[in-house]
């Protein structure tokens, strides 16, 4: 399935699964790269979560008029 | 662990201390710093990374068993497949007179009949079984609105037949637009109409000398004045074929979209693309000699991120750079012509040996007409990081080059060359669209 391309601001306070006493450091947010100043430390930044699979409506032909807008 | 086969690492400018990761398998784009990234090579990530990390495909247990599943993967989801597709060319007639016309001297006064019609709706009842949940039509053409009256009956009773099986039905038309009035919208949305995608080829000069009426006329204000009757009614694609001497001009299209109130959030999404050239022996209706033969055509590099940097700067949508599935590789996938017969992809429809059945018989074997796992056959694909967003390239690319299909489209150029610019563009602007 084709993950939403936008994740909004539900994804700025999303953390992953943490081992106990780690410092809470990991976070997947488009919006952290605008916020730099203050997500100075981020180990991983997931800009674009991408698919979980190859899904067959994510057809798209790159040259020609066949091309359709799927996914 | 291991680092994916299927990933790119590039510098990250924005961001120093940190790479950027692009992985072609999952189409997922990280930032990582450094010391992460060394950590992954040295064995010492923290096992919430690490999790994280194969989440979204950067690390995986086994290089070799995930080139080796690779090699496996369109059979996967080939077996699994929920969605029908069939696109179905109406007619081969069209109001319009492009000088790049790809039916070219196959149109004429050529439409479905309602006996194909109906064959056609039993063939996919016949297929729409198993797991099968999703039916999708593609009406195309020739004009595809030319038949509005069999888009309404086929619709209607795919639709009908498709709740009934507990499954769902949705249709799109890749129209020229001209006949696409906001009745003709609220007509077919209930019946299924999910989108459609109009071609403007640049800014009116250009768009009027390259996709006239058959009179001669433009058609660029009619098209316009039709998006903006339509736009909130279904949701409009709009494509556009440009040529190395006109692509910079479309950036006074896109201008033009945003001054006429067709915003970003008006249009669902915008891709240009090159026009591709007609294969040797067929005839255009201008006698065109222009088009591209390849993706590596080396101005294309440039054409294509410069488009694509304008596109997204502006704020539209644009599809992203992921994993595709060639419908010809798609076994739930086929094109029916509007004589009945069948064939795999929509570039092939009348060239001798690519039919591949027809309504009354149903389809036939065509793992060799086309050529398929053909990329199988060669190491350079199973070695390629950029497989998984090619899978042996475009069939139509190395006919038109060859006049067969027994070469691979090899995209490796021109990946090599525009991919970590694309993957930038994707960081750039729609992680600044997000924070909106």
């Amino acid at each position: 399935m084709r993950l939403p391309l936008r994740q909004g601001c539900a994804a700025w306070d999303r953390t992953w699964p943490l081992e106990a006493n780690e410092p809470i450091n990991v976070k997947s947010s488009n919006l952290l790269l605008n916020r730099r100043s203050i997500m100075k430390e981020e180990r991983i930044i997931i800009v674009d979560e991408g698919i979980n699979e190859v899904t067959p409506e994510a057809r798209m032909c790159c040259m020609g008029p066949y091309m359709a807008f799927r996914g | 662990m291991q680092l994916s086969h299927y990933l790119k690492i590039y510098p990250c400018e924005e961001k120093p201390g940190y790479l950027l990761f692009f992985s072609t398998k999952r189409a997922s784009v990280l930032i990582i710093k450094e010391e992460t990234f060394q950590a992954i090579e040295q064995g010492t990530l923290a096992p919430s990374d690490e999790s994280l990390l194969i989440k979204h495909g950067v690390i995986v247990p086994d290089r070799g068993e995930e080139k080796r599943d690779m090699l496996v993967l369109l059979d996967k989801i080939n077996a699994r497949n929920p969605v029908l597709n069939s696109m179905v060319v109406l007619n081969l007639d069209c109001n319009f007179a492009c000088l790049y016309c790809y039916e070219g001297d196959m149109k004429g006064n050529l439409y479905m009949s309602d006996e194909t019609a109906a064959l056609l709706i039993d063939l996919i009842k016949k297929k729409f079984i198993g797991e099968k949940k999703k039916l999708l039509i593609d009406f195309y053409g020739g004009e595809p609105l030319l038949s509005l009256g069999l888009i309404k009956s086929i619709s209607r009773e795919l639709k009908a037949f498709t709740r009934e099986k507990g499954g769902s039905f949705s249709f799109t038309l890749v129209t020229n637009g001209s006949l696409f009035k906001g009745q003709v919208a609220e007509d077919l949305v209930p019946l299924g109409l999910e989108r459609i995608k109009i071609t403007l080829d640049g800014p009116a000069e250009v768009h009027n000398h390259y996709r006239p009426f058959k009179s001669g006329a433009g058609s660029f204000d009619t098209l316009i004045r039709n998006i903006k009757e339509t736009c909130d009614l279904v949701k409009i694609s709009i494509g556009g074929n440009f040529e190395r001497n006109n692509y910079e001009q479309f950036v006074s299209l896109l201008d033009f979209l945003i001054k006429e109130g067709l915003t970003p959030d008006k249009i669902d999404a915008i891709k240009f693309d090159p026009v591709s050239k007609r294969p040797e022996g067929d005839i255009s209706p201008a006698d065109y000699k222009g088009g591209c033969m390849s993706i590596n055509e080396p101005w294309l590099n440039h054409a294509s991120i410069f488009l694509r940097e304008e596109i997204l700067k502006r704020g539209y949508n644009t599809p992203k750079i992921a994993p595709t599935f060639c419908m010809v590789d798609n076994k739930s996938s086929f094109v029916v012509n509007f004589d009945g017969d069948i064939y795999k992809c929509p570039a092939f429809i009348g060239k001798e040996g690519f039919a591949v059945g027809n309504v009354r018989n149903g389809i036939d074997d065509y793992t060799r007409s086309y050529k398929l796992d053909l990329w199988k056959n060669h190491e350079e694909c199973a070695e390629c990081v950029y497989l998984p967003l090619c899978f042996g390239g475009c069939r139509y690319m190395t006919f038109i080059q060859n006049g067969t299909i027994d070469t691979l489209d090899c995209r490796k150029g021109y990946l090599d060359a525009t991919l970590e610019t694309f993957i930038k563009q994707e960081v750039k602007y729609r992680a600044k669209a997000d924070s909106r």
